[in-house]
């Protein structure tokens, strides 16, 4: 343990040791205690950009980095714009493909600050509210931060503690956005590995975030049974209460909130509901509280005038939600440093003050970066709005969207800027007649954004319609979801160990991230749902666990109320918010430390080539579409679990890619007898890999929960669902190259033994040698 | 060429051209002798007319007497119409990273193809993948089949309407 500076300082002393006048002593940092009791250093503790180079250039030698440009030139600087296409260089020097690594690298960047500075306002919040908190998650949970160990090499017990952490990652925040400078880095698989550094920084930062909020508010740590929340746009009881939501992702103002309701016991008075992860983690806190939807609910439940108060606080919040709420007299609270809006900054002045001039209408909006005064005046100006504004909406009624249709003449500009090509022209020109079926149906498809109506000349607004469309949907929706547990139990981790790593739990699958989707918002419950009724382990977090729970099955059931949030077979397990993605990497982290005893601390290389080969976690962000999930795929893939992502995330414009086809790419050590050159087969065939359709990626996730460590039992159960899978979505007979993930007979299902002879005869098959596999030399034995 | 069908969608300088004449368009196709047609699973959800438009791409694929990928999870059906000779399942992602391998020997073992069809695919998704090929390959021809404007395919279509495009098709057919 250590504490942060110290100072002693005796200014006259006169006794049995003799006189001392004017001594002082200071040090930045004094530790006590021995920190290498908990486990000795490992080689890389709080890695630099060089440091795990090496690693990050292995893993690239086999997923080699795939570049789609989204814009085919620089303009970056002053020498641009310049072309880059077909072998062109930029003024500067730069070629097309670093250029591509350099964006995603900042990207990389933006997403770990994002996620990093949410976490570090967090910590010096809770530690000026509530003091010196210890670190501690229970006698479950005994590696309470896997992340910080790995990368930082430290054994955090206090918040104090965590500015040490803190501290590396925004050091090399910092040099890493320096290297996006023009003339700085000429390699594109440097910006790569600066991408995954990122992506470490990332896990950092964001463990950071989740463990402050656990240890601080008293979130759930890691109980498989929390409660089950409402989740829909029609949750909030706007007939009897006033109602407030919050959009964003850092929950301190939503708790000083929800603490003011307890305080002045106006909970029958008043109905909190969020979008975004203020939702999942405002629950984790108050199960009385909402969850309103994913980001692409935030338009239609503004406009649709359910909110008597807006309060923003940061990330992935749509910079309209303030002009929204302005035309639904909604009051409109920002909360945060980051998102300010161009309000006047209110912090400092009287809280009665501000709610007079927020329910008189004299401000429309304020600035208040105290989250105790911003809860407290949430509260009181709904209240107290409420009965003034009466649910003022911005939809007009069936009139009005007939008459607004009818100004449409069909130029087609809104489709064609509709990220999801929805079919709008055809939509409103029914609507013109009063058919608003159309644009009803595509409700679930529509991402909320309103690129439709911005590029409208004619004043349409095909999204106010959708909304009218569907108006019975947002007022109505109700579904269910469980609270984010947080962290895996390491008694947890004991029980699935040897089943994951041998196989016979066929699969991790982390279905996380944004709801930027392709197709209709339910599209992931086909995901969720087929892998936790085959007994794989379902973790969820962040939109995408939202929108996983917004189908019921024929019993009125979701998917919460159907399978159990145990991390175990069949288990669907909420961890939470963005933040608390580390506890699903952690918990690849943790099979390796708990269950074959590899030392997490520094030792970021080791664990990373245990989890690449052995723990068949696999991620999907299908609607990936922020920085932030760049970065979290990148700490992810630097780990070793490969990622699964929705066509929109093609724009990233950057891939991991594996090629199959290409035996000598699939080479390990034996770490049994240290010899070279074993070919195990393309497990897990890609690190980041984009898919066209929901089938399509579920039968790759399947495939890519193959490790090259499996045993046969294990190889044989994961083939068997691969294959079924394939089957049912595709039609294939056999999976294209099946033969090359069937090592030796007992690999072989049983119940198709005989079919699949026969075609790996045909294919010319010949059984592999089964290795103890390693990508790195220093780890084999002999 | 036609404004790209997504309107944002300008990459740079360096745009393909769009073709509105179905017999220039059954020329270019037709002339190459290696060549691939890659189908995607949203041929299955637009129809013309009330037929597929998988079934179009099939007629195309049988004229043009070559390899046909199926992506997504279109090979269901298409290996109902289409002989399991001449029919590969395979993701766009992988077979655009073959395509964009000037070594790759093809799925015939023969060579690098001459030529990629598209037809099937969510606009911006199949924009992407074909900016690969623009950007990082001299050696395979683009040419995208479905009714938008793609300024990263060689060739494509000049935005045309759901009548419009039905017409070419068949025009298309027609003169292969």
């Amino acid at each position: 343990m250590s504490k942060k500076g110290a100072k002693l300082k005796i200014d006259e002393y006169k006794g049995p040791l003799g006189k001392i006048k004017g001594f002082e002593f200071t040090t930045g940092k004094v530790s006590y205690g021995d920190e290498t009791e908990w486990e000795p250093m490992g080689p890389h503790p709080k890695p630099h950009i060089p440091t795990l180079r090496n690693w990050f250039f292995t893993l690239m030698d086999r997923y080699k980095p795939f570049y789609m440009p989204i814009c085919d030139m620089c303009c970056l600087c002053t020498f641009g714009k310049c072309n880059l296409s077909k072998g062109r260089t930029g003024a500067c020097g730069i070629n097309m493909e670093t250029q591509q690594a350099r964006i995603v690298e900042i990207a990389c960047c933006i997403g770990a600050s994002c996620h990093s500075a949410h976490g570090d306002h967090l910590l010096h919040w809770l530690k000026e509210k509530y003091g010196n908190v210890p670190i501690n998650f229970g006698n479950n949970i005994a590696v309470e931060m896997p992340m910080t160990r790995l990368i930082v090499g430290m054994k955090p017990e206090t918040l104090e503690d965590l500015e040490e952490a803190m501290g590396w990652v925004q050091f090399n925040i910092t040099h890493l956005l320096a290297a996006g400078h023009t003339g700085q880095e000429a390699s594109f698989k440097d910006y790569e590995a600066k991408s995954f550094l990122a992506g470490l920084c990332d896990s950092v930062g964001m463990e950071i975030a989740d463990a402050v909020q656990i240890a601080a508010y008293g979130f759930p740590v890691g109980e498989p049974d929390v409660p089950i929340v409402e989740l829909g746009t029609g949750t909030m009881d706007f007939d009897n209460k006033a109602t407030i939501l919050m959009i964003g992702h850092n929950v301190a103002p939503g708790i000083e909130l929800v603490d003011y309701i307890r305080e002045k016991g106006v909970d029958e008075k008043i109905d909190v509901g969020a979008i975004c992860c203020t939702a999942h983690d405002l629950t984790r806190y108050y199960d009385g509280a909402k969850i309103v939807g994913s980001l692409s609910r935030q338009m239609s439940f503004i406009r649709s005038g359910l909110a008597d108060v807006v309060m923003v606080d940061e990330q992935c919040v749509n910079l309209r939600s303030y002009e929204q709420a302005k035309l639904v007299d909604a009051p409109f609270i920002a909360t945060n440093e980051k998102n300010m809006n161009g309000l006047p900054d209110r912090s400092d002045d009287p809280e009665d003050q501000i709610i007079d001039d927020l329910v008189s209408g004299k401000v429309d909006g304020v600035l208040i970066l105290d989250p105790v005064k911003a809860g407290r005046v949430a509260v009181e100006t709904a209240i107290r709005v409420r009965p003034i504004r009466k649910g003022k909406k911005a939809v007009p009624d069936e009139e009005g969207c007939i008459e607004m249709a009818l100004r449409c003449n069909g130029c087609g500009n809104c489709q064609r800027n509709c990220p999801n090509d929805l079919p709008l022209v055809e939509g409103v020109r029914l609507a013109k007649e009063g058919d608003f079926s159309l644009l009803g149906e595509i409700y679930d498809e529509c991402l909320d954004c309103g690129r439709c109506e911005a590029d409208c000349m004619k004043e349409v607004s095909p999204l106010t319609l959708i909304m009218y469309a569907a108006r019975e949907q947002i007022k109505n929706e109700k579904f269910n979801v469980r609270v984010g547990r947080g962290p895996i139990q390491d008694t947890e981790i004991r029980n699935v160990g040897a089943p994951i790593v041998l196989g016979e739990i066929p699969g991790i699958v982390a279905i996380i991230g944004c709801a930027n989707y392709a197709k209709e918002i339910q599209e992931l419950y086909l995901m969720a749902e087929e892998f936790c009724k085959r007994n794989y382990i379902v973790v969820v977090s962040g939109c995408a666990a939202m929108d996983i729970g917004l189908v019921k099955n024929e019993d009125g059931e979701t998917l919460y109320d159907r399978f159990p949030g145990d991390f175990d077979r069949g288990g669907l397990v909420n961890v939470g918010s963005c933040v608390s993605n580390p506890h699903i990497t952690g918990a690849a982290c943790k099979v390796a430390n708990i269950f074959a005893r590899r030392p997490l601390r520094g030792n970021f290389e080791e664990i990373a080539d245990y989890v690449l080969n052995r723990v068949g976690a696999v991620g999907v962000a299908w609607g990936a579409m922020s920085q932030k999930a760049a970065s979290i795929a990148s700490s992810a893939n630097s780990l070793g679990v490969p990622a699964v992502i929705g066509p929109h995330a093609a724009e990233y414009r950057r891939m991991y890619l594996g090629r199959a086809d290409v035996q000598e790419e699939w080479k390990v050590w034996n770490a049994r007898d240290g010899t070279p050159d074993h070919e195990v087969g393309p497990s897990p065939e890609h690190l980041l890999t984009t898919s066209e359709t929901i089938e399509e990626a579920i039968c790759l996730v399947a495939k890519l929960a193959l490790r090259p460590a499996d045993n046969s039992k294990g190889r044989m159960i994961k083939i068997s669902h691969w294959i079924d899978l394939e089957r049912k979505y595709k039609g294939v007979d056999f999976p294209e190259d099946l033969e090359k993930y069937i090592r030796v007979e007992q690999d072989i299902p049983i119940n198709m033994k005989d079919e699949i002879m026969d075609y790996l005869k045909e294919k010319g098959w010949e059984e592999k040698e089964l290795v103890d596999p390693t990508l790195l030399e220093r780890l084999c034995h002999a | 060429m036609a404004r790209p069908y997504q309107k944002a969608n300008i990459p740079g300088p360096e745009m393909g051209t769009s073709v509105k004449d179905p017999k220039v368009m059954a020329n270019i196709i037709k002339a190459p002798k290696k060549k691939v047609f890659v189908i995607g699973s949203e041929a299955l959800t637009w129809e013309l007319d009330g037929k597929k438009v998988a079934d179009y791409y099939i007629e195309i694929a049988k004229k043009l007497d070559c390899l046909v990928i199926a992506t997504g999870h279109i090979y269901k059906y298409l290996k109902e119409h289409i002989d399991t000779e001449k029919l590969v399942e395979m993701s766009l992602i992988n077979i655009t990273n073959r395509l964009s391998d000037k070594e790759w020997k093809g799925l015939d073992g023969k060579g690098q193809y001459e030529m990629a069809i598209f037809g099937g695919h969510l606009v911006f998704y199949s924009s992407q993948t074909l900016s690969r090929l623009k950007n990082f390959t001299n050696w395979v021809r683009t040419v995208e089949l479905d009714k938008y404007s793609h300024p990263n395919a060689r060739f494509s279509l000049p935005n045309l309407s759901d009548a419009e495009w039905k017409k070419f098709l068949e025009e298309l057919i027609e003169n292969l």
